[in-house]
């Protein structure tokens, strides 16, 4: 009899001790797993837009990261800043190419009429071309790489990249076939244009390189195309692109500026109306308010 | 103070557009018309895209019509039945303009027909303003002149009933010219003669019809309103007071800004109320102030600072058309119209 409770207590303690360690491992690979699971839930998130394939193997010597992510056009908006950071081979310099979405722009061409008066003789649409586009680099691109290089991934200074990428039709009164030389100007002429804006810019030596980190800031003017923007670094050592990596950053209107913008477009006819309602209303009551004549046109 | 315009999708300075509406309203209060057709050329030079210039001047100008034709409603200055003649006839002109533009569309160079029937209309106008500023202004002048000199006689006692002197005098200089004119000759052989008590003229419907008519559809070609072609008409060619044109222009500018910037909402949604509200805000309270400073001016002085501008703006669009543009290509600018 007690040989037999010392043999059942002791049975206790060790099934006791066996299920203690069992949900011992059980919690910890509970945590472990949920951890994990947060961890790159949350890395994720705060990758933004990145691709997914680049957060499970990245790029192991070349990151780069915006800061803000997201730029909120308020009512209030004047421009902006936005940090591009990261890490690069020891030793490279670095060019960080910035690129909004690709629109589509209507141009027109000015030209002698009678032998006297400048007007304009034709009008095309340039399609594929980005409303805003920015190179920023630790130093001169042109000194960095080859020029078919610097070409080939959108980093020349003369813009050239965009001669091949962009199309041109045309968009006058009488449909005409346009020469590439014709398609050609017309493509110049748009990149001086967004140039003269700031929209198209080429800033050597606004990129930091300290070590393996380097830093670089591009300033939003007022004017700011809205929608994605696609941010690519690249390392470059002895005139070779040794690493790259990218992410991306949006520009969108919030508030009473994105409930505005979206009505304009999505509901023309109540905007309309509204629009007309408030001028009205605002007219008449300034009419009712003051005497003598008001506003004409 | 930055304020970001939402359909213009860009950030501007809101002292400065507030400015721009003050002077157009300046403008407006002084001489009672112009102003929107300066309105759009220095948006776009302040880097507001050219439609989104275009369509929220139009409904700037919903307000500023509704405002003025209000309070000169209260006046009396409104000919109510003339004004809907004249917005029957610039309804239609208007309906006729935009099919004129589509032909002339179609065949191209339709730009340079529109800058050159610009600069002819303002070249005219403004040199008809000139030239009637000038001769009203000399006769002041002689006026004063005349008064002087009796004045002086009556001092020397070499003439003692000088009264009805000076009212002869005063009569024969001010006195506007008593044949008709030809246009007036014209409107009154014309059928369904109608009087139009509060503009004080007697003349055929056929007549503010035919002059809307023409003005909407040099409205609808050249993408600004008739007013300072409507004005000076229903001056030199009615023979109306010009308060009374002036409040009858404003009366039916109402109903052709509100349809112009409706369709523009509508079809190509580039009003931006934010900036249609700054606008307002400034040419309220230029009008107050022009309306001061107006009604310290003699008319005619009036008219010819007004002529001088419409020619500034004149010459300005005929450098433009002759001087070599600094790149060929350039973004293409909108078309359509406000006033």
């Amino acid at each position: 009899m007690n040989e037999w409770t010392k043999l059942l207590t002791h049975m206790r303690t060790h099934i006791r001790t066996k299920i203690k360690v069992t949900a011992a491992i059980f919690t910890v690979t509970l945590l472990t797993g949920f951890l994990v699971g947060t961890g790159a839930a949350g890395a994720q998130q705060s990758n933004g837009d990145r691709p997914p394939e680049e957060t499970l193997v990245p790029a192991p010597n070349m990151r780069i990261r915006a800061l803000p992510n997201e730029v909120l056009i308020t009512i209030g908006y004047s421009g902006s800043t936005i940090h591009f950071y990261g890490v690069a081979p020891q030793g490279s310099d670095v060019i960080i190419k910035v690129s909004s979405s690709p629109e589509q722009t209507k141009l027109s061409k000015k030209g002698k009429m009678i032998g006297a008066f400048w007007m304009t003789v034709e009008q095309a649409n340039v399609n594929n071309l980005p409303s805003f586009y920015a190179v920023l680099s630790s130093r001169d691109v042109s000194k960095l790489l080859p020029e078919a290089k610097q070409v080939e991934l959108g980093v020349d200074p003369g813009f050239k990249s965009f001669l091949s990428i962009a199309t041109v039709q045309d968009a006058g009164g009488a449909a005409k076939q346009l020469t590439p030389a014709d398609a050609q100007e017309y493509i110049l002429g748009l990149e001086n244009v967004k140039a003269k804006e700031d929209l198209f810019q080429i800033r050597n030596g606004a990129v930091t390189v300290d070590g393996p980190d380097y830093l670089a800031s591009l300033d939003l003017d007022a004017i700011i195309p809205l929608g994605d923007y696609e941010v690519t670094a690249y390392a470059v050592k002895n005139s070779q692109v040794v690493a790259q990596s990218s992410t991306s950053f949006t520009v969108k209107p919030v508030g009473a500026t994105h409930w505005l913008a979206s009505m304009a477009v999505d509901k023309p006819v109540i905007y309309g109306i509204m629009s007309v309602a408030v001028a009205l209303a605002a007219g008449l009551g300034v009419g009712a308010v003051f005497k003598g004549g008001g506003g004409s046109h | 103070m930055e304020i970001f315009l939402p359909v213009a999708n860009m950030s501007v300075n809101v002292f400065v557009i507030v400015g721009l509406g003050a002077l157009v309203g300046l403008m407006s209060g002084m001489f009672g018309v112009g102003g929107g057709f300066l309105l759009t050329p220095l948006l776009m030079m302040y880097g507001i895209p050219p439609a989104v210039a275009v369509a929220s001047d139009s409904t700037q100008i919903v307000a500023g019509s509704a405002s003025g034709a209000y309070a000169h409603k209260k006046l009396g200055n409104v000919d109510m039945k003339l004004g809907l003649l004249l917005l029957a006839g610039g309804i239609s002109g208007g309906t006729i303009g935009v099919q004129i533009v589509k032909v002339l569309r179609s065949l191209g160079n339709f730009e340079f027909f529109v800058k050159l029937v610009y600069v002819v209309v303002l070249g005219v106008v403004g040199g008809l303003m000139l030239r009637e500023s000038l001769i009203a202004i000399r006769n002041l002048w002689l006026r004063q002149a005349k008064h002087e000199t009796i004045q002086e006689l009556q001092e020397r006692q070499e003439l003692k009933d000088l009264a009805p002197l000076l009212d002869q005098i005063d009569r024969e200089i001010t006195a506007e010219p008593e044949k008709q004119s030809f246009w007036q000759r014209v409107a009154a052989s014309l059928p369904f003669q109608a009087d139009f008590k509060r503009a004080g003229i007697r003349t055929s419907i056929l007549f503010p019809f035919a002059l809307g008519l023409i003005v909407g559809i040099l409205a609808a070609i050249m993408g600004v309103g008739g007013g300072f072609i409507m004005v000076p008409s229903m001056i030199y060619i009615l023979g109306m007071r010009t308060v009374i044109a002036v409040g009858t222009d404003l009366f039916q500018i109402v109903f052709t800004s509100t349809n112009v910037a409706f369709q523009q909402a509508w079809q190509n949604h580039t009003v931006d109320i934010m900036l249609v509200i700054l606008l307002f805000t400034g040419s309220t309270i230029g009008a107050q102030f022009g309306a001061r400073i107006g009604a310290r001016i003699k008319g005619p002085h009036l008219r010819l600072i007004l002529s001088v501008i419409v020619l500034v703006v004149m010459i300005k669009l005929l450098m433009d058309l002759l001087m070599a543009p600094d790149s060929l290509i350039s973004l293409a600018g909108a078309t359509g119209g406000g006033h």
